[in-house]
Parts: structure tokens; sequence; C-alpha cells
């Protein structure tokens, strides 16, 4: 036997435990699925005619499909940005020398543990436009009052605040501990030539920080596109005002659970699936294009 | 001494225990069964639902009903759909009149009718009864239902020199304007289908024609529905139009508005103690029409017969008089039988409660949603183009037209 | 002076990621009547602690404790033993496949895990786990998760450090046990902290699995204050801090690692 398929069959059979329960619990129904999303089927009934490809061609003329897609998308574009700035400052801040480290990052976690039952209400009353914190706090400044959860064109903006909000936490730590794995010796090198500190972040920081941003770019996309408890708990149980915060998973809930139509629920799934897809590889493309480039 | 006794005590226990399994023998009725039950009855709901239950089991020695906490309506729908589609469901479950019509045409579900006495059957109210009647037969039982009635701020009504609540449409938009102040409103109201739904019933319409196909509310009644909705919220600017998410008793438990049309199950959500308040029938449009919350109880095929008959005398024993009457006293909840209503026990009750005595009362003029999943995406639509219509981007004939089409599209979809 | 450009903006920051947590803590403790007002205030006129206590009561919370975290528990220290298995082979091992397989493992994350909750239930029914710890534990022993930021881990380990286990007769297995997982403390306890906190959360398979208290777990306890008419909002926010604290406690103990961990991961 050779060196290497020795090597295959020991690999193998590290891999086997993890692989037979993948297989079982994640694989297995992502396929039944799929193979779902061509039949005709309520989950109740023994009858499960095949109907092709129907199910994705009336997702596609659904105009709330189209809406959760557009929504979803600009949720992603608003949402990664945001969450990857601030906590990519967040992380700088707390790189420095100062007190109460401990307790700034502790901090940043707390939203990231808390259970949504109670945060979701919390973030209602926020939001809410009578006796709201929010609204009591620009009130201060002179700003009028605005009917945050009422008013569609502040639904992604509650989004997004609220998806930032949970989520800052576990990508400031992820950046942190990208910044403390730069040496210190490039920074004492640039401190001699007397460069200042955007430049020394320009030249230094940012491009060795690269393949953490990327990690990290990765995952808040995946996550981003897949949102939708935000919006369950923040606009009680209902995808907002006027839809306007449908997104697809809560399309996907929707038609299998409300309206009892696995066909389009798992339909729905699959684009949203093949979205991801695609835009993890053109992430992962064009990164390895910059980072060669770099 | 005290140890003696209990060993006496154990003696005779034991001692009927064991006639009782030799009774068990030769009576096959008396043999042991455990039933289950989905429900979604959270905190102090659960518990009074518990002590019902074991109340039963103890008139019922042989009988185990074991009660299955599911959280919310929409994680009970979850986890019966997913039982349902494992062909492993509950014996009985509380259900909403969508999820029937969906079980009940695909089979599941043996009807309540089989199981239980006609006397009983006869008894449940005329109206509840047809709400869970399919083709003439009663499918599921009427178990946590409510009413809607009109709560009203004492306080701010004295302060606005109106002695008595509104008792029509014209009544309550006067007394709205009346009772609006600056950040106070005079009523509170959600600009969903559902509001719009008991108003148009009120002025007489329907929601749909009579063989269910299509849309029936782009009609006078619907523009005397929506225009009532327009004219409170819009014009007079009386109305506070709080979002789907919110419940209205909370606003109306901070006095954020002196009215609003709640379910007789909020009330005992309303616990501030600077907020007074009492309840009153519904205004009256072109008519009186009452909707109605809650849930029913459906017995699902996969029972044993043995389970069916156990579940039939449990579901018997939670809607006899004195249970639905107990039920009726812990939770906002009505009696379902008209013998309960009449009782000695709930007209002392609500003699000493005359806020309990208001809902009941309406039930006769009760109406109810069309019981089709199908409808589910159109009402979404719906709500949406009356949030577009109160907000002034849609006026009110284009919002019925609109929903109109809506509706029979997801009518037609089906 | 420079400091200043420092704690002004963490201290907005804090503010932002504190704030609604400090509104359920003040609310936790609120007399009923107050809870929700007008104008918003954070110091109740009655701290009411007593709301602690009815919560607690409310439900069999001591055991919902301890349904969690042996649930937890077990799910964490399975999927850390076979996921670095998995990770190590993915890392180390040059094997026929590897490429492929490490693909199809990566693409099952962007999958929605709603997607599973019907035929997984399925299975569990066909396996007769309905409604036991198996039916609520097994189907999430392993996360592709765990396997992918270990695997990143392994990869940055210097080479120096395996070809000495190799010198010394390890084999694969003794080299991750024995050498291996020492070294990667941080990792480890990195992905251990994120796995508990997901199974201590997770809320729909518990409750559609489990059909007695006796297995569920402390998120079903919390949706116990909500029904479609109202919420006991001051009790609710109670019991969300009572079982948040495990957590936090977890958490200010491991984050020094978790920062330490992570730093590796992201490199490669």
């Amino acid at each position: 036997m050779s060196y290497r398929a020795r090597r295959t069959i020991t690999a193998y059979f590290m891999i086997l435990p993890a692989f037979i329960l993948t297989a079982i619990f994640v694989m297995y129904p992502i396929v039944d699925s799929f193979l779902i999303s061509f039949y005709k089927w309520d989950m109740l009934s023994v009858s499960k005619p095949f109907v092709g490809i129907t199910n994705y061609i009336y997702i596609f003329q659904d105009p709330l499909f189209l809406q959760a897609l557009s929504n979803t998308v600009l949720y992603v574009v608003s949402f990664v940005p945001c969450v990857i700035a601030l906590g990519l400052i967040t992380a700088l801040l707390l790189n420095q020398k100062i007190r109460f480290l401990t307790f700034f990052r502790s901090a940043m976690f707390i939203p990231y543990l808390t259970s949504l039952a109670a945060t979701g209400i919390i973030w209602q009353w926020i939001f809410n436009d009578q006796f709201g914190l929010l609204n009591y706090f620009l009130g201060l400044f002179g700003v009028s009052a605005q009917n945050w959860l009422n008013d569609p064109q502040w639904t992604l903006f509650n989004m997004v605040v609220m998806g930032v909000w949970q989520n800052l936490g576990y990508v400031t730590v992820i950046f942190l501990a990208g910044l403390q794995g730069i040496s210190r010796e490039y920074y004492e090198a640039a401190a001699v030539d007397g460069a200042a500190w955007w430049h020394k972040f320009r030249m230094i920081t940012f491009p060795l920080l690269s393949p953490t941003t990327y990690f990290v770019l990765i995952l808040t996309t995946i996550d981003a596109f897949k949102v939708f408890l935000q919006v369950y708990v923040l606009y009680g149980e209902s995808p907002g005002p006027n839809n306007s915060g449908m997104t697809l998973l809560y399309y996907m809930f929707d038609k299998g659970f409300n309206d009892y139509h696995m066909g389009y629920a798992t339909a729905s799934a699959y684009v949203l699936f093949m979205i991801i897809f695609i835009f993890t590889l053109a992430q992962m493309t064009l990164s390895r294009r910059v980072h060669y480039e770099g | 001494m005290k140890r003696w006794t209990l060993s006496i005590t154990a003696a005779i226990v034991m001692s009927s225990a064991l006639s009782g399994a030799a009774l068990a023998n030769t009576r096959h009725a008396a043999a042991p069964v455990t039933i289950t039950f989905y429900e979604a009855m959270p905190g102090h709901l659960g518990s009074t639902l518990a002590t019902l239950t074991n109340e039963f089991e103890k008139s019922h020695p042989n009988i185990t009903v074991q009660l299955i906490y599911t959280g919310s309506y929409s994680t009970q729908q979850q986890k019966l759909v997913a039982a349902l589609a494992a062909n492993q469901p509950p014996t009985i479950a509380q259900v909403e009149e969508t999820w029937t019509t969906e079980f009940n045409q695909n089979g599941r579900l043996i009807p309540m009718q089989s199981v239980l006495p006609a006397g009983t059957i006869k008894d449940i109210f005329p109206s509840l009864r047809a709400d869970n009647s399919y083709g003439g037969k009663l499918v599921t039982a009427p178990f946590n239902r409510s009413a809607y009635v009109l709560f009203y701020n004492t306080d701010d009504f004295k302060a606005a020199g109106i002695s008595q609540p509104p008792r029509t449409w014209a009544e309550l938009q006067a007394d709205a304007s009346k009772l609006h102040r600056d950040g106070h409103y005079g009523f509170g109201m959600q600009a969903n289908y559902y509001t719009f739904e008991m108003f148009l019933h009120q002025a007489g319409g329907t929601d749909l024609t009579a063989n269910d196909k299509r849309a029936a509310f782009d009609s006078p009644a619907g523009r005397k529905a929506l225009n009532f909705m327009y004219d409170l919220a819009v014009k007079d600017k009386s109305a506070l139009v709080i979002s789907e998410n919110a419940y209205l008793s909370d606003g109306f438990n901070t006095n954020e508005y002196a009215m609003d049309i709640d379910t007789t199950a909020a009330m005992s959500f309303i616990d501030n103690p600077a907020t007074h308040w009492r309840v009153a029938p519904l205004p009256v449009g072109t008519k009186m029409a009452v909707p109605t919350g809650g849930t029913n109880i459906a017995l699902f095929k996969g029972a044993t017969p043995a389970q069916q008959q156990a579940a039939g005398a449990y579901v018997n024993f939670l809607i006899s008089d004195p249970a639905t009457v107990a039920w009726a006293k812990q939770t906002g909840y009505l009696p379902v039988r008209m013998s309960a209503l009449h009782s000695h026990a709930w007209m002392a009750y609500i003699g000493a409660n005359p806020i309990k005595a208001v809902a009941p009362a309406e039930l006769q003029y009760a109406f109810f949603s069309p019981r089709l999943a199908a409808l589910n995406s159109g009402m979404t639509s719906v709500t949406t183009e009356i949030g577009d219509c109160l907000s002034g981007s849609l006026s009110v004939a284009q919002t019925l037209s609109k929903s109109a089409q809506e509706i029979n599209q997801a009518l037609a979809s089906q | 002076m420079r400091n200043l450009f420092i704690y002004i903006p963490l201290a907005i920051i804090a503010l932002f990621v504190l704030g609604p947590f400090i509104w359920m803590l003040s609310t936790s403790v609120k007399p009923s009547g107050e809870v929700l007002s007008v104008i918003p205030h954070l110091i109740p006129s009655r701290w009411e602690f007593d709301n602690y206590a009815k919560a607690f009561a409310s439900s069999p919370f001591l055991l919902y404790f301890w349904n969690s975290f042996f649930i937890s528990f077990v799910e964490t220290a399975v999927d850390l033993t076979i996921g670095a298995m998995a990770a190590y082979a993915f890392a180390r091992i040059d094997f026929i496949g590897k490429r492929a397989l490490f693909l199809v493992l990566l693409a099952t994350i962007m999958v929605p895990g709603e997607v599973l909750l019907i035929p997984n239930y399925i299975t569990i029914t066909n396996l007769g786990w309905v409604n036991s710890y198996q039916g609520l534990i097994v189907p999430w022993l392993v996360s592709v998760f765990t396997i992918f930021l270990m695997r990143q881990y392994f990869l940055s380990l210097p080479q120096e450090l395996f070809d000495a286990a190799e010198m010394d007769g390890c084999g694969p297995l003794r080299t991750l046990f024995r050498i291996v997982l020492p070294v990667s403390k941080p990792i480890w306890i990195t992905a251990a902290l994120i796995k508990f906190v997901g199974a201590w959360n997770s809320f729909l398979w518990v409750l559609v699995v489990a059909n007695s208290p006796s297995l569920y777990t402390l998120p079903v306890g919390l949706i116990n204050f909500s029904s479609n008419e109202g919420t006991v909002y001051n009790q609710l926010m109670a019991a969300a801090t009572f079982t948040v604290i495990p957590l936090v406690i977890l958490f200010a103990v491991g984050q020094r690692y978790f920062v330490e961990g992570i730093a590796r991961a992201g490199i490669k």
C-alpha cells in the first residue's frame, strides 16, 4: 500500500465520525429538501405530485419573493460594511493600552449572549414611537419623533442597527485577535520613520489585517443573507409594515409554516443557497486577487 | 400513633387499588390509557389548565393526560405540523380554525362529533358550534374562546365629561374626538386586516362571497368600514394607529389612548394601578358584529379507540359546566356552552364581576373569519394596503379594489 | 488628551452595546404598572426584586438550568473531540478527495438551518428518539463551523511540531491529542464557548422534540411569560437576566483565550 493511500485511510478514519453525523443530520435533509423543491407537498398529505421546476417559476413570479430578495440584498450590503467598519474601529480602540480593558471587551459580548426573546422586546421599546428611548434622545436634540416601527422607510435601518448591536462584539473580537497577531516591529520601524497614524494604518495595519478581514467578510456575509429572527422578534412575528422586513428566509418560513407549501419554501431556500454560494465564491476570487496584488 | 394510621390508610388504599385492578380485568373500560395534549397556554393559563386536568385525572383514575406545552400558537403550529409530517401526532391539540381546515381536508382529524355526547354538542353556544363544524359535523371543540369588547378608561371619560361608553359608531367617533388631547388619543387600533374585517361585518358586509371563491368587501359596506377607520385615524386624528407587533392592551395600560377594542383575554394584562377602566359591548355600526379569539381542540387520526374515548371524556370534562366556568373565572376566556352561561355559579360570578358579563352577552353577535389557510398571504397584503390607506398614500377606493384583487389571487392560487 | 479620543468613542460604543441590556436590567426590577411609561425612566420608583423570585417560581427553572447545562456540555464536548479529529485531517494530512470533501462540508454552512427542521424531526421519529436526550443532542453533535475554525488554526501551527511528533513515532491521533491540542488551548476554548452559547440558547428544536417538562431548557422557560394577548415584561426580563448570568461568567473567564484563539485562525 502506498504512503498516500495509507494516509488517506487514516484521514478518512479521523473524518468518519464527523462525516457520518453531518451526513445524517445535515446533508441528507439538505438533499431531501432539495428534492422536495420539485414537488407540491403540504407536509400533511401522502400525495406529493412531482411538478418539475414549477415551484421555482412560481416564486420568481411572486412579487413578495422579489421584494424579499431585494430586501435581503439591501440588508446584506448595508449591514456587512457597517458591522465590519464599526467592528474594526472598536478593535483599534480596544487595542490601545487603556484602563477597564477587560470590562470593555466583556461588555461587547453581552448582546451575543442574551436571549433574543428578551432583547427583541427591548428593541421594540427603543423604537417605539410613543415612549421609545430613541425618540426621547432625539427629542433632547430637538429632532422630531419618527414612527420607527410603523414606517416602512425605517425598517432596513432598524434591522441593521439591531444586527450590528448583536454581532458587533463577535466581529470586534476577531479583529482584535488579528491586530494582536501583527508584530510590533513593523510599527516600531514606522515610528522611526515618523509616519503619521493614518499612514501607519494604511501601510501596515490594513494590509496585514486583510486575511482577518477576509475571514470576517465571508462569515458575516453568509450570516447576513440568513437574516430572519431579528425581523421576527422586532416586528412581533410579522414581516414589518408593507412587508418591508420580508427577507428570503422569512419568505421560506412563511411559505412553509403559514401556507403549508413546502415546495415553495424549499425552492426559495435553494435560491437563497445559490445566491450565498455565488457571493462567497465571488468574494473568495476577489480577495485572492487583492491578496496577490498586495 | 401517626405511623399506625398511615399504615392503615396504606392498607385501605392498597386493597382498593387491588380490587380496582381486579375490576379493571373484568371491565375493559378501566384499562389504563394515556393521551397526549399539545397546548400553548403559558404562565397562569397553563397552571389553570394543569389544575383542571388533575381534577379530571382524579375522577378518571385510568386516564392519564400528558400536557405538552409548546410555547406560542406559532410554535405550537410548527411542532404540530412536524409531528403530523412524521405521522406521530398527539392525541389532541389546541388548533386555530385555518389549521383545522387544512388538517381536516387532508383527513388527519377524527371529528369530535364521534366522541362527545350529543347532549354536550347541542349545548355548545350556537355560533361557536358553527365555527367548529364542517359539513354539519362538529370537527373540533371550542376551548379557550374569547370575544372582543370595548375597553374604556373611566378617568378619561370623566375628565372629558362623557357619562357613558359609546354605543354606536357615531358616538365612538364623537367620543374619540372629545377624548383626544395633545399626545393622548381617544382610540387605539391596529391597521390590519382583522380591524377592517370587524368594521366590515359591523357595516353589514362579509369577507368573501357565499361560495368562498371571491372577495366580497369591495362593496358599500367595505367602503363604509374603511372610511370609518380613515376618519378616525386621518381626518379626525383622534385614533392612534399602533403597529402589528404591539399589544393593544399595552397602550391602553399606559393610557396612550382612552379606548380600544380588544379581546377579553387581554384583561389580565391591564395591571397599571393608575389606569381605571371598564368594558362595554362593541359599538354598533349598521349592526352588531363581534370578533372572537382563541383556539379549539382537535382529535387526531392515529389515536387508538381507547384513546379516542379517553379524549372524548377529557374534552367533555373541560367544557363541562363546572370546568368551563372555573376556566372562565381564572382566565379572560368565556364559558363555551349555554347551560354554563345560565348556571347559578356563573350568574353569581358575573354579579360580583360585571366586567366579565359583557362578552358572553355579545356572543350571539359573533362572526368568524373565513377558515382558509389560503387567505393568509392575501390578508398579509391587505394589511399592507390598509396601512398605506391610513398613512394617506392610497385612497379608500383604491385600497379596496387592490385588496380585493389580492384576496382573489390568494384564493385562486389554491 | 490623546486618550480622550479613545475613551469618548469607546464610551459611545459601550453605551450603544450595553444600553438595551441596562434597560432590560432596569425593567426586571420595576413594578408592573411602571414597565411601559411614556417618558422613559431607568430608576424604578420602587425596586421590585420580588420579580426575580416570581419569575424563578413560574417554571421549574432549576431543572431547566440542569437540562441546558447537560445538553450544552455534551454537545460541546463531543463536537470538540470529533471536530478536532476532522480538522486535523483536513489541515495536516494530504489525502485523496480532501478538497472536494472540505468544500462539501463548507457548503452546508450556507444552507439555512430552518430547512433541516422537518426532515430531521422525521429522522428522529424513525429512530424512536422523540422526547429523549438523544433526540435533543445527537443532531447537534457536530458543527461544521468548529471544524472550519480548528482547521484554520491547525494550518497555522509550525511544521516542526509535526515533524518532531513523527520522529517520536506518534500516529495522527496521538499527535493530535498529545501534542497539538495542548498547544491549541485558545482555539478549542473559543470553539467551545461559541458552541456552548449556541446550545444554551437553542429553542425551536427543543420545543419540537421534547414532549415533557423534564426535557425542557431555559429558552422554553422564557417564552412562558408571553401569550397572544400580553406579556409579563418585568418577570421575563428577570428570567432573561438570570439565564444569561452563567454565560457571562463563562465568557469573563474564557475571553482571554477567546481573543488569542481567533487570532491564529484568522491568519491563514
